[in-house]
């Protein structure tokens, strides 16, 4: 199973691959996560790729990641050399503007545009607002917690449980109870 | 920690906390490093422990990497174990020591750590680091796993002591950023514990009589090291049942693992972590086995080239079947595999790229950005500002703030390596008729920058530096330096300022403003140029990121800016000129985010309309 997270610096994307690599590891699987550092952590662009199984190296090879969770549109359009007619993709419709677009360099596509465009690739297109299911959570950052929800409601790897108990392992506990919401809204409202 | 996990234990390591797991296993003594991407974590993973395992080893960050290799190389002269770990360009400032040290060879384990970075995720060049062991005569190796590489770097300990050699271990980007499994093994009880200095001045003095004897010295341990490599455990072959061989070299056996199986093939492989020196009988007997082999290995054609001089039937970047530039994958080695056994790939991999790329077109570019409140922004605010007036030439150097290279600063028009901003505007400063106005960060100034503004002094260079102080090295991940006086364990160390260690350099022109404090940055860097040797402003502020978190750290809640609607006319002067990301277009007009805005005020000063002002609660 190879899913790639993407999406911008500071969306708690290394959480979220953290959390799946921990339900992975709690159910007896093989995990490897890949992720880079330094210029990407900048407000740009940033990709986590996670290979659980029976599997040697880190990176997903292209059109065939079974899932795309994708915590900003664009980025999923971005990375979209990683998705196929089969793979699975969970959008975030929540734009994170780049400062190209604000410098009047470049144009936002409607979040509409972008949909279609991946549907063009992938079949199985999931899309939700996380940000505002993250808010009705209890705190705005809890939107890649929302993410891993709305995934699992569209796969058969892991269950709500099993996702509740990775994100107990991994997350400090004072935040345990808004991430919890946040994985349950999410897989509510996917 | 997961880091220190027991014995026995599975833990799920960065491959940079694999490398600092294998060296607490080998119990090193002294470890030194300079921060660099994609080495950083290693240190900063020893850094911590050296907090919670008290007397265990000594943890430091150096000053550059020249400095760390020779602080390990100290604890290695007195037989101690002693570790080094930088990012492949810094291998470079640390060659020197590396050539001759090499000769001398080592008494206590000696590991240097260098993680290249195929395909440049945040450096300057992609060089291949088993060129120093070739050319160095020193051991290189490679691990193919997070897990081998745990269990390698104990190993390179036990190595470097057993055949009296520095060791390079050879990581990159993939494996250090990677996580993985981990089964952890024993970390010694021990204490760092000083001995006798032991004086070898016919070993340790490398004047050429004694080199000439090292030297051959030398090539007799690498030889010894050789016949034991031929045996290693971690040059392994798997049968095959194909006449096509695979010699599959660290990391890139995973690819060849994976790439096989999406094939659905079973070739004969040589998997090799012993870069330099090769195991060539081992080698010999595995292209003998088969017609035809191909290398696979990351970055330039080494192994390639040795195995050359045993069989013409060798396939790899010489021939075109794998690219000379950037790092691998599964799909670029099945391609390699697919077009020797003229069968096709698993999935049409150029036609996904191109119909990916044809989607993504309508996606805006995201490059990295400086943050919201970088002190770095508003010094960029006034270079530019100032070189739309006067034509200046503006080298700058290696850190968050080369991001001035992108609009609207376009602040950063030289950037070569450490310290470079200061030696290239020296020898600007002979031949252009514009002025010129350097940048170069507070570590860099530390690491590369002194000796370059000591000669602009001496030799009476003119222009303009203007460092820029964020008190942290912020790129790699907030690691203290010399300026700051914070020590790697957390201890307090001594705070050498940048204005002091500038005039002792004798530079007569110092000033030092606050970098929020655009007008008197302005005021100082027009004063600056207009004096008549070199100049040095330094721009002082704490990075933002390491600001809002001792904030949040106390309680503190900051009062966001805001942009009054009623008196904005939209000019675009905080948003186009000055760039805070925390600024973005609702419609046409300009708004600020509350979640972003780090109130530095930056934004109210450059303000023409006054009309930003702090957010009334």
């Amino acid at each position: 199973m190879d899913i790639i997270i993407v999406g911008v610096g500071g969306q708690g994307i290394l959480t979220c691959s953290n959390i799946l690599a921990r339900a992975s590891m709690n159910a007896g699987l093989n995990v490897i996560t890949s992720e880079v550092h330094g210029m990407a952590q900048r407000g740009g662009s940033v990709e986590v790729h996670v290979r659980i199984g029976d599997v040697h190296s880190p990176l997903i090879p292209l059109g065939s990641a079974d899932a795309m969770i994708a915590l900003e549109p664009v980025e999923a359009l971005r990375k979209a050399e990683f998705i196929g007619k089969d793979s699975l993709v969970v959008v975030n419709t929540k734009p994170i503007v780049p400062v190209s677009v604000t410098l009047g360099l470049a144009r936002y596509p409607d979040v509409d545009e972008v949909i279609d465009a991946i549907k063009s690739v992938a079949d199985r297109v999931v899309h939700l607002n996380a940000f505002e299911i993250a808010e009705k959570a209890g705190d705005v950052r809890s939107a890649n917690v929302v993410m891993l929800g709305a995934f699992a409601k569209h796969t058969e790897l892991f269950t709500l449980k099993e996702l509740e108990k990775a994100v107990k392992d991994v997350l400090p506990e004072k935040v345990h109870d808004v991430n919890i919401k946040a994985l349950r809204l999410g897989y509510e409202l996917a | 920690m997961h880091v220190l996990g027991s014995e026995g234990e599975k833990a799920f390591l960065l491959g940079n906390e694999a490398i600092a797991r294998g060296a607490l296993e080998a119990g090193v003594d002294v470890f030194a490093c300079y921060p660099g991407t994609p080495s950083s974590e290693i240190g900063d993973t020893l850094a911590k422990v050296s907090k919670l395992l008290k007397d265990f080893m000594h943890v430091e960050y150096s000053t550059n990497e020249k400095v760390a290799f020779e602080v390990a190389m100290g604890a290695s002269l007195a037989g101690k174990r002693g570790m080094c770990a930088m990012k492949h360009v810094g291998v470079n400032v640390a060659s020197d020591a590396l050539f001759s040290f090499a000769y001398i060879g080592a008494v206590g384990g000696f590991v240097l750590v260098t993680a290249d970075d195929p395909f440049m995720h945040s450096s300057q060049n992609e060089q291949d680091n088993r060129w120093y062991g070739l050319s160095a005569k020193v051991p290189v190796f490679e691990a193919h796993s997070v897990q081998e590489l745990k269990d390698l770097t104990k190993e390179c300990f036990e190595i470097s002591e057993k055949f009296g050699l520095p060791v390079i271990l050879r990581t990159y980007t993939r494996l250090s950023h990677a996580r993985g499994i981990v089964r952890l093994g024993k970390i010694p009880e021990k204490k760092l514990e000083k001995v006798e200095w032991v004086a070898k001045p016919e070993k340790f003095v490398v004047l050429p009589s004694n080199a000439r004897k090292l030297k051959l010295e030398l090539e007799k341990k690498l030889k010894n090291l050789q016949d034991f490599l031929e045996r290693w455990e971690r040059n392994w072959v798997e049968d095959g049942d194909s006449r096509l061989g695979i010699i599959a070299c660290g990391l890139s056996y995973s690819y060849v693992k994976d790439a096989l199986k999406r094939l659905n093939l079973n070739l004969p492989i040589l998997k090799l972590s012993s870069m330099h020196p090769l195991p060539m009988k081992k080698i010999e007997d595995f292209v003998t086995s088969v017609e035809r082999v191909l290398v696979v290995e990351e970055v330039d054609p080494i192994v390639e080239i040795f195995v050359k001089t045993l069989t013409k039937n060798v396939y790899g970047k010489l021939t075109g079947h794998l690219p000379m530039h950037y790092e691998y994958s599964i799909p670029i080695v099945e391609k390699a595999i697919a077009k020797l056994l003229n069968i096709p790939t698993r999935l049409d991999y150029d036609r996904i790229v191109e119909r990916a790329r044809e989607i993504s077109k309508i996606a805006p570019p995201r490059p990295p950005v400086l943050c919201p409140g970088c002190p770095h922004s508003p010094v960029f605010y006034v270079l530019r500002k100032i070189a739309n007036e006067v034509k200046c030439a503006l080298p700058s150097d290696i850190g968050c703030y080369t991001l001035g290279y992108n609009p609207p600063y376009r602040a950063v028009e030289v950037c070569v390596c450490m310290g470079a901003s200061v030696g290239v505007s020296n020898g600007l400063s002979w031949v252009i008729k514009d002025k010129i106005i350097a940048t170069i960060g507070d570590s860099t100034f530390f690491h590369a920058g002194i000796p370059a503004l000591i000669n602009a002094v001496y030799n009476g260079a003119k222009f303009v530096l203007v460092v820029l102080d964020n008190m942290t090295t912020g790129m790699t991940g907030h690691q203290p330096h010399p300026g700051i006086g914070l020590k790697a364990d957390g201890s307090v160390g001594k705070a050498i300022k940048i204005e002091e260690v500038a005039k002792a350099c004798g530079v007569e022109f110092v000033e030092v403003v606050n970098s929020y404090s655009v007008r008197n940055v302005e005021d100082a860097v027009r004063r600056a140029l207009d004096h008549d040797s070199v100049a040095v402003v330094v721009a002082k502020q704490l990075c933002s990121i390491v600001r809002m978190r001792e904030l949040r750290r106390k309680g503190v809640k900051l009062l966001p800016f805001e942009i009054l609607q009623n008196k904005c006319n939209n000019c675009g002067e905080c948003y186009r000129v000055f760039s805070c990301p925390a600024i973005y277009l609702d419609g046409e007009k300009p708004q600020i985010d509350p979640a972003l805005c780090t109130s530095c005020g930056v934004c109210a000063r450059i303000c023409p309309e006054r009309a930003i002002k702090v957010k009334k609660s």
